[in-house]
């Protein structure tokens, strides 16, 4: 009777079966395209990507580029034995770091988790194309049907209101943003991304080649507790919650940086909450010492340390870990050995990546040989050439007329400064070659701007009537005299370098202080 | 598509007596996202009026009574509908009137038409005449009959659906695999015209005609023979969508395309693109015209002036005037009605008038009118005749009539003409580059490919589902990989607009 039936309908099986695997096919080659044009510039992609071709991990630490630059997973494991990873992306928002511990979950069981709560400090504190930047570098490198991917971006549309001209669409299908990446389709990194497989070789550690100078924070430590944004708040608490209903073990952690008063007391409602929960909490920052932690040689930003920080915190918290957590140490255990391969590769690389660190705080520190030169120097030619480095700000204003000199030389280092022969009230900010401003154009007397590596500091100057004053952070900086004035200001060590006064005498250019 | 997908899977379970019902839902559904809400109340009124007037007749008819007032009742309903169409959607021809009687009331309204309503407010008049005509029976069902006006597929673009073809709704509809099959295979050859081919062509053509200044000579040309095939693209891609999607809920509406760009007279152009408005300005407007009282008399008039084929042509001449009037005022705009209107009733006047003329030259010349190059030649004759009407559909009257003069002056005007311009690169400025061109040479000869599949198996689909299952799979995921990578979408683009939804 079946088999009659099954004979009667024989070609309505057969259409049905093609039709599914039609479905499936079209499905499939759908996912291979979204793979094919998404980003191959993505520092991320490969974080999450990466995480397939890894067996057995012990510790798995989530969050964002306070993760990826500050944990080194090789180094612990030359020095610790335990295997870890750095699932984290770039300007990670804290909408991601549930569904990334899902995620995690999904093919791993590690013994501790380490959770960079970032995040929910600066949650509601960024842009819109950051804050889209931060969800996209995670859900446009899961793969389609990772559940989490979808939980994420429900959450993130639910937390953000993003504009009305959002195209929410792009989001969950992410092919209708990245199809023009045609170029994608002659890049061989691309291809091999077809079936989203990526390989991060250093375990989600990513070298930075760069340098700042900065100076050790201070007076931020603080007994205060701020208040979260709301939504960041829930969100912490939805993470701690379900790290609690799934009994993991978690340490939630600050990474050092160049901390302020009221970040801190946010880390303290922080570490409150978490510890409410019953889980670890470790603020690095609260530890310079104990990692040795030079601001001036260690960072190359406010918010990120590089290499050398980086052994610093990696050295400091894989004690922590060590001591409080007992993850194994597989170093003499069979199957480990492509551990022990890929830890003197990333020696053989570091080498390289110390040295360019190195050469760009040595390239920093001539800046004060540069600056000691040029505070000695009163010959305008020889001044004026120290002076254009690209390092330095130059803020000038005349203050009411000056004569013009009579040598070509002076002359031209005048056009250089765009400064005009019989105007009065002149500004100009330049720096290197680059022209920032100046009010030959909109005549007005006044300007304002910023200054330094990260363009943090604010100034304003102006010249009208006899008269120029700056102002630079409200501090007034003297530059009243008569003649050409001009401040040098050192962005990378956010101070001025030289303050002078040019006036013209005998027909030619004299540097006065 | 979300909610295709779940409105199809949810129709086939329903019991089949409840599938006309969510048919009006997913209707009311897509309008409030794809509408103003609100303008859906002349929607109702026109169903209303359409309901009551025809119910009225029919029972007038079957009582036998007052044979006079269902003419009167018809009249009233077909002009109150217009009314309301010339009000919401003519605004171009009363409001210098208004301005001049300084109705400022009226000038300051800020009025939104209602979503396709040059679409269903035709298919209303169709359906009040037939009534009055006896070819349907009334619709008892104001819901059911609400549908017919609201219903989702046709409601922004059409086609123009008669009542008739449209009773189908009403049905019970059993799944078919080929429905699905066939429906989804249309969706899909409508993106590749619409997303691939036609919003390129129109990165071109709104470059060129954005920057008449800038862009001249050849790039005029470029503008006026472009514009036909990105509207033909955009258009009949749109109505393949709409078949398509239509063809799921296994409805198959009237078909508003048949190779248009194959007609070798525009006359026949007109028989092959946007079949629905033409055949139902013929059948509601120029035939009962032609019958009218007053024609009739005025046919014999020129008969016996003028004799008998000057009196054939003469009336023929005022009918048709008419015709291409309702057309371009339906539009609804001075531009369409020049560049639909007068242009088309010219040619094909012309056309109508020196056409023994034609035939005797090319007799006496002996030319091959049967040839392939002859066939050619009368359908490239006929795009161009096309196009330079559509230049005012496209741009406007001054617009239209610049581009035309730039357009002229590279015939006429010594060293005017830019050829260098396909050679040296230039062209990349219009905001494409040569991968766009090659897509778009591509997607034209599948266009021709389609279209010569189409003209000798019916449709292109039919002749591929006979293939072997490789070479048909092979077909709909190229398609199918081939709109996902090249097709215009995503962020900064709306797929879901379309030249024809305005009206």
């Amino acid at each position: 009777m079946l088999k009659e039936r099954l004979k009667e309908n024989y070609q309505k099986i057969i259409k049905f079966i093609g039709f599914v695997v039609f479905l499936a096919i079209a499905f499939r080659l759908f996912c291979n395209v979204t793979y094919l044009f998404r980003s191959v510039a993505s520092m991320s992609r490969p974080h999450i990507s990466g995480m397939k071709n890894e067996e057995k991990l012990d510790m798995v630490y989530v969050g964002g580029s306070a993760a990826y630059v500050y944990w080194q997973p090789l180094r612990a494991w030359n020095d610790c034995g335990f295997t870890s990873y750095n699932f984290a992306t770039d300007a990670v928002q804290a909408e991601n770091l549930k569904a990334y511990m899902k995620e995690v979950r999904t093919s791993q069981d590690p013994q501790l988790y380490v959770v960079d709560v970032r995040a929910f400090e600066y949650y509601g504190q960024e842009e819109l194309d950051i804050r889209e930047a931060g969800i996209r570098n995670g859900t446009d490198s899961l793969d389609i049907t990772s559940p989490e991917r979808y939980e994420l971006l429900q959450k993130y549309f639910a937390n953000r209101f993003p504009e009305e001209e959002t195209d929410g669409l792009s989001f969950y299908l992410d092919i209708s943003k990245y199809h023009t990446n045609t170029d994608n389709l002659g890049v061989e990194l691309a291809w091999k991304y077809i079936n989203n497989h990526g390989t991060s070789p250093n375990k989600g550690w990513e070298w930075i080649d760069s340098y700042a100078y900065l100076e050790e924070p201070e007076d931020f430590v603080t007994d205060e507790r701020a208040e979260l944004a709301e939504n960041s708040r829930d969100l912490l608490e939805d993470l701690l919650a379900y790290c609690q209903k799934e009994e993991l073990k978690v340490l939630f952690v600050v990474c050092p940086y160049h901390i302020t008063k009221e970040q801190y007391a946010k880390y303290n409602t922080i570490g409150d909450t978490v510890k409410s929960y019953g889980f670890d909490y470790l603020n690095a920052n609260d530890h310079y010492s104990d990692m040795e932690l030079d601001f001036t040689t260690d960072f190359y930003n406010r918010n990120h340390v590089n290499l050398y920080g980086a052994e610093k915190y990696t050295a400091f918290l894989e004690d922590y870990i060590c001591s409080n957590y007992f993850l194994p140490d597989h170093r003499k255990d069979a199957g480990y050995d492509s551990w022990d391969e890929d830890y003197q590769r990333f020696l053989e690389e570091k080498k390289g990546h110390a040295w360019s660190v190195r050469y760009l705080a040595s390239e920093v520190k001539r800046g004060e040989r540069i600056g000691a030169r040029m505070r000695k120097t009163s010959q305008i030619a020889g001044w004026s050439i120290l002076a254009e480095d690209e390092r330095y700000t130059l803020l000038i204003a005349t203050n009411g007329d000056f004569d013009w000199p009579n040598k070509i030389v002076d002359q031209n280092i005048l056009a250089k400064w765009e400064l005009m022969n019989g105007a009065t009230d002149q500004i100009r900010v330049v720096s290197g070659e680059e022209m920032i401003y100046t009010n030959a154009q909109d005549g007005k007397k006044g300007y304002s701007g910023t200054l330094g590596t990260w363009q943090d500091i604010t100034f304003h100057m102006g010249a009208g009537n006899n008269h120029c004053f700056l102002m630079i952070d409200d501090e007034e900086i003297p530059m009243g005299r008569e003649g050409i004035n001009v401040v040098v200001f050192d962005n990378n060590y956010r101070t001025i370098a030289d303050t002078v006064f040019i006036t013209c005498e005998d027909g030619e250019l004299v540097v006065n202080r | 598509m979300v909610l295709i997908t779940a409105g199809v899977a949810v129709y086939y379970i329903l019991p089949k007596s409840w599938q006309w019902v969510e048919l009006l839902l997913l209707s009311l559904i897509f309008y409030y996202f794809a509408a103003t809400p609100y303008t859906i109340i002349y929607m109702v009124i026109s169903t209303v009026i359409a309901y009551i007037s025809t119910v009225w007749m029919s029972k007038l008819k079957a009582a036998n009574r007052k044979p006079g007032l269902p003419l009167t009742i018809t009249i009233a309903a077909l002009a109150l509908n217009i009314l309301m169409w010339f009000v919401l959607k003519g605004r171009e021809f009363w409001l210098p009137v208004a301005r001049n009687m300084s109705w400022t009331s009226l000038v300051s309204m800020r009025l939104i038409a209602a979503l396709g309503m040059g679409y269903y407010t035709l298919q209303v008049l169709g359906y009040i005449i037939d009534n009055y005509w006896g070819n349907v029976a009334p619709q008892r069902n104001p819901l059911k009959l609400f549908l017919f006006v609201i219903y989702f597929p046709q409601l922004t673009t059409g086609p123009i659906s008669r009542y008739s073809q449209l009773e189908t709704l009403y049905e019970k509809h059993k799944f078919q695999y080929q429905n699905i099959a066939f429906g989804a295979q249309r969706i899909l050859w409508g993106f590749v015209k619409k997303i691939v081919l036609a919003e390129r062509v129109g990165i071109i053509v709104s470059a060129i005609t954005g920057n008449p200044e800038l862009y001249q000579g050849f790039y005029s040309w470029i503008a006026i023979l472009l514009y036909p095939l990105q509207m033909y693209a955009d258009f009949s891609g749109c109505m393949d969508i709409v078949l398509g999607v239509s063809e799921l809920f296994g409805i198959k509406l009237a078909e508003n395309f048949r190779n248009p760009f194959f007609a070798r007279t525009s006359q026949e152009f007109w028989q092959r693109w946007h079949i629905t408005l033409g055949t139902w300005a013929k059948d509601y407007v120029l035939y009962p015209l032609l019958k009218s009282g007053i024609m009739v008399k005025f046919g014999k008039l020129t008969r016996k002036k003028f004799g008998r084929k000057t009196g054939k042509f003469l009336v023929n001449l005022v009918g048709m005037f008419v015709l291409w009037m309702v057309m371009g005022i339906w539009h609804g705009g001075y531009q369409y009605i020049v560049g639909v209107s007068l242009w088309y009733w010219v040619v094909l006047m012309l056309g109508d008038l020196l056409s023994p003329l034609f035939t005797k030259i090319t007799g006496k010349l002996n030319m091959k009118t049967d040839s392939f190059g002859w066939h050619f030649f009368q359908s490239g004759r006929t795009y161009l005749i096309y196009a330079i009407g559509a230049t005012f559909f496209n741009v406007g009257i001054s617009g239209g009539l610049a581009l035309l003069q730039d357009a002229g002056r590279v015939i006429v005007e010594k060293g005017y003409a830019n050829l260098w311009i396909f050679f040296d690169h230039s062209i990349l400025n219009l905001g494409i580059t040569y991968v766009d061109i090659n897509i778009i040479i591509f997607a034209v000869i599948l266009l021709v490919l389609v279209a010569v599949l189409r003209e000798k198996y019916g449709y292109a689909r039919t002749w591929i589902s006979n293939q072997s299952f490789l070479f048909r799979w092979g077909i709909w995921l190229g398609l199918f990989v081939f709109v996902l990578i090249w097709g215009k979408y995503g962020p900064g683009y709306d797929a879901a607009e379309f030249i024809y939804q305005g009206f």
